[in-house]
């Protein structure tokens, strides 16, 4: 027995001994322990911060992160699209990439008509992963205030902190807010997963799949859209980023990604055509931004691979070879043919088609 | 029955306990602020415990803190009036009767008024359109707490202690750990404690053990009920889909996460109260162990039980017996022998109160088939009781068994939102919609089965082969001496882990299964 007010002491003093250990495990091994997403993200961020991003960057969301395989692709690309990434991610790509001492060649964005009119996984993903560091999260809250945006300052969950503290308790990697997920990863099991993804990353540059069924038919956001109404703050920074690369006159390509049947045939007519006039008004705007192939395309159910119209890997390497002959096109600076199709054929049959400078039908 | 959707907990933008405002501000401040004013007497203390509860209750919003006064304040001063009038029965009872239908009626206005017109809409017997009002936080709790106290200051000789000011009654409607989601306070367990001068300087063993309660209170909320729910609002979602193992991981999911959320709710209540040196009644006594319905709600939000069996079960059975001796027929064992008085003297009001009971805890027939349901059980169990000899009664293992599927019935049907979606799940339970695992849109895929099922089975040997918290602590007889605590190194240390554990795990962003693994 010890009197009251040790143990109080004692309780203290444990506590506060076992929350350090747990933040500096937190902060020093994210791979440890972080969703297995996580090692593409850091994958990307290295090469952003080796300036290793070759002629052609992409940017923009997940199906883009999917679909776009680097290593299928003649030229050299690094894809920087993320999962639940909208035009603040791309912007903040965008500009790192632009203070690397050689720029890109090209820049082919690439969002859906959703991440522009909802927000996404903001907090979860891109702050929770480093991706939107300190400055580029403080640049965001201000400007979200300053707009009357709400939508990137509440998180997915609303934890009931506000934002300025949320931003800064992940600047310091607060540890209640990735212990979920230390206890969810098993304090260390993931490490060796996450390092492998790691590597395959970097091998892929930046490209990694989510669903991998072999067809789907679920229905993805746009088939729940009722209008299309830009986000002021996806908006503001879609602009900056445009601006930003129109006065180092590069070239942007915006290249939608397709959606599967089940939900081309959802979308309302109404959305297709905001969507389309939102990107068309960008294009008569800026000279260097170009909308390439169409905005709504759409591919059978069986190459999905989820129900977030991800394409599964057969899907993304049919997909690849159709932008590989798009991008060699507007790298030669033709039009090319960027309405990327399926074929019937089988992919060794699309391939060898691409080769032959014939876009699949 | 409780849990976040019965008792109303607040919303995300509330002080919940669980949050790092009401841990890291609010309680240290309310904590500090009441000892240090405790040196220069009670009363500033008690204002000052008084107003740290009403800035918890106004956090969530400060629009219902005036009628929270009011009925306190209205509430006080017929108590005062019924206390003068003790010689004049029914003047008193008129004005309990008119301040019991104030009360009633602010209830029906925010909770029940919406649902009870839009039926009425919906079979063509009215034609009047009214906005569904927020509902304020805990209305339930303080309404049913202070008709109580009104109840007792009736009668030729109250139990009310006299020389309780307007104060004491404050604090004991308002005090921050039960005003929003119970325990169901009694003023006799509660004022005097107010009057302990003791218990205005802080005491390390109160707190220690406190902590304890809190600590122990937080992990089961945090780390045990979270998590547990993640499956439930997907599978009643998709009940009518769910095949026969599916079905049950939703339905035992859920019994899971309500047993784990409102026992966690009730040991930080408890806790809290503890620090501020004041004793609440345990609530929540393992109601998973219960061998019978009826000793399942002695021990499943005790308060509540005791409260309507108190203020509403017992004043109508008692009237019904009056009624029965009056006219000759027999009461007590004897009426209950035959058919028809047992159920005139016991399955009758037993139906009633569990009905009411059922509506109490929100507007929805889900509810009322609950309440009535549970009034079936205790009926039968109660029959049983007397009718069945004592060799008959089943062993221990068999009780619990058959006590928890009875009441893993009623939570499928208090959790569902509306009866076709607890039929379509009682139904998938039984097999009729297949056999199969499969949650459609729990974003789990097949390889979390195996996950599933060992969490599951941690969980159920928590709740049946664990200690409780008050046995744990020291406040229950039990048998796990190894398991009780004490003030001793080890378990400040383990104290100390746990309450770390319970911190981190506090608004912990989950993760999302957006990304398939």
């Amino acid at each position: 027995m010890i009197s009251s007010s040790r143990y109080l002491v004692w309780l203290a003093a444990s506590a506060v001994l076992f929350f350090a250990g747990v933040w500096v495990w937190v902060a020093e091994m994210p791979l440890a322990y972080l969703d297995p997403e996580y090692p593409s993200w850091l994958a990307k961020r290295q090469m952003l911060g080796s300036c290793d991003l070759g002629d052609v960057l992409v940017v923009g969301d997940s199906r883009a992160a999917v679909n776009i395989e680097p290593a299928l692709l003649d030229v050299k690309t690094t894809n920087l699209a993320v999962g639940g990434g909208q035009a603040i991610e791309a912007y903040v790509a965008v500009r790192r990439a632009l203070a690397c001492p050689v720029a890109p060649r090209r820049v082919v964005v690439s969002l859906d008509a959703g991440h522009f009119v909802r927000p996404d996984l903001f907090w979860e993903r891109s702050v929770r992963f480093g991706f939107v560091d300190r400055a580029d999260l403080s640049d965001v809250l201000r400007t979200a205030q300053r707009l009357g945006d709400r939508s990137v300052l509440t998180p997915y969950h609303d934890d009931g902190l506000p934002p300025l503290l949320r931003a800064k308790l992940y600047a310091v990697r607060f540890p209640s807010l990735y212990f979920n997920g230390v206890l969810k990863g098993g304090v260390f099991l993931r490490l060796w997963q996450n390092e492998a993804s790691l590597r395959a990353g970097l091998a892929s540059r930046g490209q990694y799949f989510f669903g991998t069924d072999p067809g789907s038919s679920g229905v993805a956001a746009e088939g729940g859209l009722r209008h299309f109404v830009p986000l002021a703050v996806q908006d503001y920074y879609f602009h900056r980023m445009l601006a930003m690369l129109a006065a180092r006159d590069i070239p942007v390509d915006f290249i939608a990604m397709p959606l599967n049947r089940s939900t081309r045939a959802r979308v309302l007519p109404a959305v297709e055509r905001d969507y389309a006039a939102y990107l068309n008004g960008y294009a008569a705007r800026f000279a260097n931004f170009k909308i390439v192939g169409k905005v709504m395309p759409d591919w059978p159910d069986r190459f999905f691979g989820d129900s977030f119209a991800h394409l599964n890997p057969g899907g993304a390497a049919r997909y690849s070879a159709g932008f590989d002959l798009c991008l060699r096109a507007r790298m030669e600076g033709r039009a090319g043919n960027c309405d990327i199709g399926w074929s019937r054929g089988t992919l060794a049959e699309v391939q060898a088609g691409v080769q032959a400078g014939v876009q699949p039908p | 029955m409780s849990g976040a959707r019965a008792s109303g907990l607040p919303g995300p933008d509330g002080v919940l306990f669980n949050s790092y405002v009401f841990i890291f501000a609010f309680l240290p401040a309310a904590l500090a602020g009441f000892f240090v004013l405790g040196r220069f007497g009670r009363r500033a203390a008690l204002v000052w415990l008084t107003g740290a509860s009403l800035v918890f209750y106004g956090w969530w919003n400060p629009a219902f803190l005036p009628l929270l006064g009011v009925s306190v304040l209205g509430n006080f001063a017929v108590s005062r009036l019924l206390l003068a009038t003790l010689e004049r029965p029914r003047l008193q009872g008129w004005l309990l009767g008119g301040a019991v239908a104030l009360n009633l009626a602010a209830l029906v206005h925010y909770k029940y008024l919406a649902a009870m017109l839009g039926f009425m809409r919906l079979h063509g017997v009215v034609d009047l359109a009214f906005a569904d009002p927020a509902l304020p936080l805990g209305i339930s709790f303080f309404t049913f707490t202070q008709i109580g106290y009104l109840a007792d200051c009736r009668g030729a000789a109250p139990v009310v202690r006299r020389g309780s000011g307007w104060l004491d009654y404050a604090l004991f409607v308002t005090f921050f750990p039960h005003l929003i989601a119970g325990p169901v306070l009694h003023h006799r367990e509660i004022m005097p404690q107010f009057a302990k001068p003791g218990n205005f300087r802080p005491i390390g063993a109160n707190i220690a053990v406190g902590l304890g309660f809190f600590t122990l209170g937080l992990l089961k909320k945090c780390l045990l009920a979270d998590p547990t729910g993640v499956v439930v609002a997907p599978g009643f979602a998709h009940a009518a889909a769910l095949p026969l193992f599916a079905s049950w991981q939703v339905a035992l999911s859920y019994s899971l996460q309500l047993y784990f959320d409102f026992s966690g709710y009730s040991d930080m209540a408890v806790g809290l109260a503890r620090m501020f040196n004041l004793r609440f009644p345990v609530n929540f006594n393992s109601p998973y162990k219960a061998r019978s319905v009826i000793e399942y709600w002695q021990r499943w939000h005790i308060t509540l039980t005791r409260y309507l069996t108190q203020y509403l079960f017992n004043p109508m059975a008692m009237a019904l017996l009056r009624r029965r001796a009056a006219r000759g027929l027999p009461i007590g064992r004897a009426a209950q022998a035959t058919a028809g008085g047992f159920a005139v003297t016991l399955a009758l009001p037993l139906c009633v109160t569990m009905g009411l009971a059922g509506i109490w805890h929100g507007a929805g027939w889900t509810f009322l088939v609950f309440g009535l349901l549970h009034g079936v059980y205790l009926s039968v169990n109660h029959a049983w009781r007397i009718a069945a000899p004592a060799s008959a009664r089943p062993g221990a293992v068999f009780g619990v068994g058959l006590t928890y599927l009875a009441v893993l019935a009623g939570a499928v049907i208090f959790r569902a939102p509306d009866l076709s979606t607890a039929f379509d799940l009682l139904t998938g339970m039984v097999g009729m919609h297949g056999m199969g695992w499969a949650i459609p849109a729990d974003g789990k895929g097949q390889g979390r089965l195996l996950l599933d099922i060992v969490w599951l089975g941690l969980l159920y040997a928590i709740v049946w082969g664990a200690p409780n918290t008050q046995e744990i602590l020291g406040e229950a007889q039990s048998r796990a001496s190894a398991m009780r605590w004490r003030l001793s190194l080890p378990w400040a240390l383990g104290f100390g882990v746990a309450a770390a554990v319970g911190l981190l795990s506090i608004g912990g962003t989950g993760e999302f299964l957006y990304f398939q693994f």
